[in-house]
């Protein structure tokens, strides 16, 4: 463990990874602090203005909702779009900070819920074998046979709207790489004879499979894992700019994409006018994600068995 | 050196295709070219309902009579020679008799010779065909008393269910096999669907089941709808035979069963050379077209759903003229070489409603279902000083400035501008005040409505982001006025929306209508007859109201014969629909047309399908 | 080896009949009110009372689940896909139309993924470590961050909006002139390049190949990355091999060592991932051809499960999971041909 975090902080694509990483964590958890929330629901991007037309970075809120807030008595703790608007007003900053939460959120339950899904699925399977293994495995191909975006896209129309609903769609349609992986390495790991002796002496099954098999094989599942996390807010931001996803108003970064859709191209001889709206929303996105693929690419170099002594 | 090659062959390819990028003048310069968002359902005029495929239908097909230029109130001669009035005694004294002069020599498209034959067949086929969720009710309306033939089958036989004459209760299977029930459906026909139309030397009479103001209308050309059809045609594609007895197999059939959805054969001044559903529709001219041939070669529709594609191809010239959406039409303004056309006025309106009766089953939309501050009552909306109360509350000015960009006007009631019947009287429009909206809340439920609050979902389409900020107007300036009032804007997808509406279980919901025909017997009932479009999911508590205040007064408009009479009706109808404060009548959007300067001869009239958007290809011309 | 064949062959009914089941799972969540949304676009046309229930019989929205599932089982084995709402004609014609431009559109795409791919994942296996290596790795990794609407977007707008160079659709005005509607133009194969080759007629192989170089960079970009990475390590655990080392010991170029030896026997894993590539591809032109308006398989796709029509999606499913099984087996098979000690298993 020590080696691999050694290595991680030398190398200089994964050192700039884990700076990124840190950057966007901070963010998410001081986001009431840098955007300071206007109405109850944290989430709901508060409006600079009722106007339609994306406004430009640094504008100041509309007098009308000015005076609403006044006339309500609520404190307005800033008043300038410091990243312009989106289209219908949203303020593209509030979106795009309090949006880092949505997408950790986004990642880590996804991620760890279908992780731990398909270990279940895996490791069952793979121990106890014979026809069991056989109708697991058949379910997990049906599975796998369907396209992922398809399905994702199917399942976020039927269900509705929502951030929830995404995050079972993409739970439900992502187990299958994490069991097949886990079934794999412990369908090699079975045939240890430290298993086979452990067998012999009568240890229980479920017992053998938590304290030999899983933590010996699960190492490189856990990585593969914590990869995916990039992709899943990926995915969710993609599903979003389909127009299934996130609701309208809610702080999430493919939604702030979405908006810039039909503006991005600008006026005339303005080419590019409203740049504000895609470039703001698309640094985060990709930034993040990034900061994710750089770990993963040199921790799969560094654990990978073929390289050991390499790096 | 294989590598060498192959990257000298790249080099060359490359280059070939940028040559090949010419830049001519006016491209493609007999063709024009419109860029919308989606496509016809089908080419079939007693199928469509859609103005996708009204838009097109129009330039294939026509009508009995036609709109004069730009008028939606004067008609002119088209298919018939003769525009039938009181005064010309082509319309009988009691409103119940039409008859048509049909004009000689005018070909179809595959050089068949228009004959009244022809007429009465289109119409007994439209009256047969009556699709479910399609727009042949327009003439069961006033031909058979009622909205659908499969109604008057119904009440003339006093059954239970139209189906339940066919074995396994299947309309599209058999008849049950006793001779009564095929003898009952012939007789049926020969006596109600026969009756209808019928020739007449060289003319075509309609015997109407009632006084039917709007009738002319209903057979105007710009109702797909009344398109007329070639009797022998439309029978050798496997349409009804023109038979009495085996009609009911031609009755409502699903889409891919029709077998006029993907050709056509009308006398219209277009051919349809070729339909790629969803991609586009290539229309070629008809050169023995009996008004003359159009200006213009070609016209190719295409359905481009990316708005930025197609204010590109408009930028090119790849698309003379495009369809774009009111917030990106200041962007369009700026590209050189374009004209848009602002503010038209256009049939339409969008409404806010209340439904006096709310279906609470399992409803979570109105909270605890009790006026404790964390729901709402079913009848909630029944108190008329709720209804007012929203009335005065919601921002009309703001709204039109800001999210309409201005390009709208309000509306007192369900009928439209540029509709006759509407009326602009200044008393009749409820002015955003909070004062009064606050005056009218505290009366509301004996002042416990104030004192409690409420909290409960208001609604709109997803994706429909006019819609979401007017709720979100209405719920800030709701809390604004009372903190206790938690309106909370929910976007639905159209599934849930349908299923929500369907089930009466909406709160307010906001909606709108667009006009089959220009006249108030399209609006009204809609938004107010017990039986509307609309009203009729408000309630049983409305419908009480509605038949006893609302339904005579509209059967009286609708039967009326005197223009000037009818409209007092209508003006009373809004009266009505302003003294009750039915609905929060939201605005009128305006309507624009974006092309480029090189277009010549096109106009505006509101009622022509796909206008203004689209055109009416016939007049245009391309370039000089 | 052939018991192994046939085990795989049977297994494919029962996987398709898994993913119909599934899906249709997935729409009888719906209450057959909201799945009548389908049908209908605007209350409007709702004119009846009575005319939300008639449609609702007549569409079968009502059947239970077992019933409606048989029922739709039945049509299927008759071939008849049924109806597609999102595209306004049959099923089957809605494939039949959109399928040869996805698959144009695919195919062209392998080119440079598999070209710069490789190419690249050999150089940085190659320069190992170093300056050249890193760079490489970076560009990919970017490459892989970049969602694929906001990268085709991004090529929409500067190679349509500011340079005026690519169009987006799949053919101009006058060029679909031509195909749609011209005696003389003869569709043998619906992948217009090739057609138009065929016909001689060089200004439509131009054009339609103009159109598709905007959707071909979008949809290639995220592949070659991937490519690249099994590329180098492929490469990588190859040029350790021993008879590498015995090559160079005995005084072999290294060019040689590389490309002769190194490359081709790296390639194997390389090129059976790439079967399975394509197909991947075709689920991911969804996103593409939307942004590009390419009428091909993905658009409609999307189109049909934002309206729920369920028919389509399913049809389209099921093609991708035969796709799919097919492909993954005729990979498996060419790895156990190409490489002889996996035939021993």
């Amino acid at each position: 463990m020590n080696r691999i975090l050694r290595k991680l902080f030398s190398n200089t694509t994964s050192l700039i990874g884990i700076i990124l990483l840190i950057i966007f964590i901070a963010i998410a958890i001081f986001a009431p602090v840098i955007a300071p929330p206007l109405s109850e629901d944290h989430y709901i991007i508060p409006r600079m203005s009722w106007d339609i037309n994306p406004q430009p970075p640094g504008s100041p809120m509309s007098d009308e909702i000015r005076d609403v807030y006044d006339y309500m008595g609520a404190k307005i703790k800033y008043d300038r779009a410091i990243f312009g608007t989106a289209e219908g007003g949203y303020d593209i900053f509030y979106g795009l900070i309090w949006g880092t939460r949505t997408a950790f959120k986004i990642g880590l339950i996804t991620v760890s819920i279908s992780m731990l899904i398909g270990l279940f699925i895996g490791s069952i399977s793979a121990y106890f074998g014979k026809w069991l293994d056989e109708i697991l495995m058949r379910i997990t191909d049906i599975f796998l046979s369907f396209p992922f975006l398809v399905a994702a896209m199917v399942l976020t129309t039927v269900l509705g709207r929502g951030l929830d609903k995404v995050m079972i769609a993409l739970i439900v349609f992502g187990w299958m790489g994490y069991a097949r992986v886990i079934r794999g390495n412990i369908l090699s790991a079975k045939e240890e004879t430290y298993v086979m002796a452990a067998r012999a002496l009568g240890v229980k099954d479920n017992k053998i499979i938590w304290k030999h098999l899983l933590p010996n094989t699960i190492f490189p599942v856990l990585v593969e894992a914590s990869m995916s996390i990039g992709s899943m807010v990926v995915t969710a931001s993609a599903l979003s700019f389909l127009g299934v996803g996130a609701p309208v108003g809610y702080a999430d970064w493919g939604q702030m994409v979405s908006f810039a859709r039909n503006w991005i191209i600008g006026s005339p001889g303005q080419a590019g006018q409203y740049w504000y709206t895609v470039l703001y929303p698309g640094i985060f996105i990709v930034l993040f994600v990034l900061a994710w693929n750089l770990i993963g690419d040199t921790l799969r170099d560094i654990l990978d068995p073929r390289l050991r002594g390499e790096l | 050196m294989k590598r060498n090659f192959s990257f000298i062959a790249f080099l060359c390819l490359t280059l070939m295709l940028f040559t090949s990028f010419s830049l001519a003048e006016i491209k493609n310069p007999d063709t024009i070219i419109y860029a919308t968002i989606s496509g016809p359902e089908s080419m079939d005029p007693h199928w469509a309902y859609d103005t996708a495929s009204g838009e097109v239908i129009y330039e294939m097909y026509d009508n009995l009579i036609d709109y004069k230029g730009k008028s939606t109130a004067e008609f002119v001669p088209m298919l018939a020679t003769e525009v039938p009035s009181v005064e010309n005694g082509l319309i009988s004294a009691d409103g119940l008799t039409y008859t048509f002069p049909i004009r000689k020599e005018v070909k179809f498209h595959n050089g068949d010779i228009l004959t009244p034959e022809d007429v009465v067949y289109t119409i007994k086929r439209a009256l047969i065909f009556d699709r479910s969720g399609g727009p042949t009710w327009l003439f069961c309306e006033p031909l058979l008393g009622v909205y659908g033939i499969e109604d008057k089958v119904v009440e003339v036989y006093g059954l239970e269910n139209y189906s339940d004459i066919f074995v396994d209760g299947d309309p599209r299977g058999e008849l049950k096999p006793e001779k009564k029930y095929k003898e009952a459906m012939i007789k049926f026909f020969n006596d109600y669907i026969d009756k209808t139309v019928e020739v007449d030397g060289d003319n075509v009479v309609f015997h109407l089941a009632q006084a039917y103001a709007p009738f002319i209308n209903i057979l105007a050309h710009s109702g797909n709808w009344s398109a007329i059809l070639d009797k022998k045609w439309a029978i050798a594609q496997g349409a009804w035979d023109g038979q009495a007895d085996n009609w009911w197999k031609y009755h409502d059939p699903e889409a891919e069963k029709d077998p006029l959805y993907a050709v056509e054969n009308g006398t219209g001044p277009f051919v349809l050379q070729k339909w790629v559903p969803e991609e586009i529709v290539m229309l070629e001219r008809f050169d023995n077209y009996w008004q003359g041939p159009a200006k213009i070669k070609n016209v190719q529709i295409k359905y481009i759903s990316e708005y930025t594609t197609r204010k590109l191809m408009l930028q090119t010239g790849d698309a003379d003229i495009i369809y774009v959406d009111l917030q990106y039409l200041s962007e369009v303004e700026k590209i050189e070489g374009v004209i848009v056309e602002k503010n038209l006025p256009r049939l339409v309106n969008t409404v806010s409603m209340f439904p006096w009766t709310i279906n609470a089953e399992g409803n979570t939309y109105i909270g605890s279902g009790k006026l404790d501050g964390k729901g709402i009552p079913p009848d909630f909306f029944s108190d008329i000083h709720v209804r007012k109360g929203f009335s005065y509350l919601f921002p009309y000015d703001i709204f039109i400035e800001k999210v309409a960009k201005g390009m709208a006007i309000r509306n007192p009631g369900p009928i439209p501008k540029g509709i006759p019947g509407y009326t602009a009287a200044a008393e009749l429009f409820y002015p955003f005040s909070l004062e009064k909206a606050k005056e009218e809340f505290q009366l509301a439920w004996g002042g416990q409505l104030w004192e409690k609050g409420c909290k409960f979902n208001i609604f709109y389409n997803e994706g429909n982001n006019t819609r979401k900020a007017a709720c979100d107007m209405l719920s800030t300036y709701a809390k604004m006025l009372n903190p206790k009032f938690n309106l909370e804007p929910i976007g639905v997808q159209w599934s849930a929306y349908l299923k929500a509406f369907l089930t009466e279980k909406l709160p307010i919901y906001t909606i709108g209508w667009q006009a089959d025909y220009p006249d108030p017997h399209n609006w009204a009932p809609v938004y107010m007859g017990s039986q509307g479009d609309y009203s009729g999911f408000f309630g049983e508590a409305y419908r009480k109201f509605a038949r006893e205040n609302v339904d005579p007064l509209l059967k009286e408009g609708l039967q009326e014969t005197d223009p000037v009479k009818r409209i007092e009706i209508y003006k009373q109808l809004t009266q009505i629909a302003h003294d009750q404060a039915i609905s929060i009548y939201a605005y009128q959007p305006g309507g624009n047309h974006v092309q480029r300067l090189y277009i010549g001869g096109w106009y505006f009239n509101p009622i022509v399908p796909g206008l203004p958007d689209g055109a009416d290809f016939y007049h245009l011309t391309k370039g000089e | 080896m052939l018991s192994y064949i046939i085990r795989r062959l049977l297994l494919l009914p029962i996987i398709l009949l898994g993913v119909t089941l599934l899906i249709f799972c997935v729409f009888s969540l719906l209450s057959p009110m909201e799945r009548l949304a389908t049908y209908i676009h605007d209350p409007n046309t709702l004119k009846n009372p009575q005319a939300a229930e008639r449609l609702i019989a007549k569409y079968h929205l009502n059947d239970p689940f077992p019933l409606g599932y048989i029922n739709w089982l039945k049509r299927i084995i008759n071939f008849d896909l049924g109806w597609s709402q999102a595209a306004n004609q049959s099923v089957k014609d809605a494939i039949s139309q959109r399928f040869p431009a996805t698959l144009e559109l695919v195919l062209y795409s392998i080119i440079p993924v598999i070209l710069v791919g490789i190419w690249l994942g050999v150089l940085s296996a190659v320069h190992h470590n170093d300056m050249m290596d890193q760079t490489i790795r970076v560009t990919a990794i970017i490459g892989w961050s970049l969602p694929t609407f906001i990268f085709g977007l991004l090529v929409l707008f500067i190679f349509y909006g500011i340079l005026g160079w690519l169009l987006p659709g799949r053919l101009s005005a006058w060029a679909q002139d031509i195909v749609y509607t011209s005696s003389n133009f003869h569709s043998y194969t619906h992948l217009i390049t090739v057609d138009a080759l065929l016909n001689g007629n060089l200004p439509i192989f131009l054009d339609a190949l103009r159109h598709l170089i905007a959707p071909i960079i979008t949809l290639s970009y995220i592949s070659w990355a991937f490519l690249l990475r099994i590329t180098r390590s492929s490469m990588l655990e190859t040029l350790r091999k021993d008879y590498v080392r015995t090559a160079r010991a005995k005084g072999v170029d290294e060019y040689t060592v590389i490309h002769l030896h190194a490359q081709r026997n790296a390639m194997i894993p390389v090129m059976t991932i790439s079967g399975m590539m394509i197909i991947e591809m075709l689920a991911g032109v969804m996103i593409t051809e939307t942004i590009f308006t390419y009428p091909g398989l993905g658009f409609w796709t999307a189109t049909a499960a934002q309206q729920l029509d369920y028919g389509s999606v399913i049809s389209f499913a099921l093609l991708f999971s035969s796709l799919m099984v097919i492909g993954n087996l005729v990979v498996d098979l060419s790895y156990a041909l190409i490489d002889p000690r996996v035939r021993l298993e």
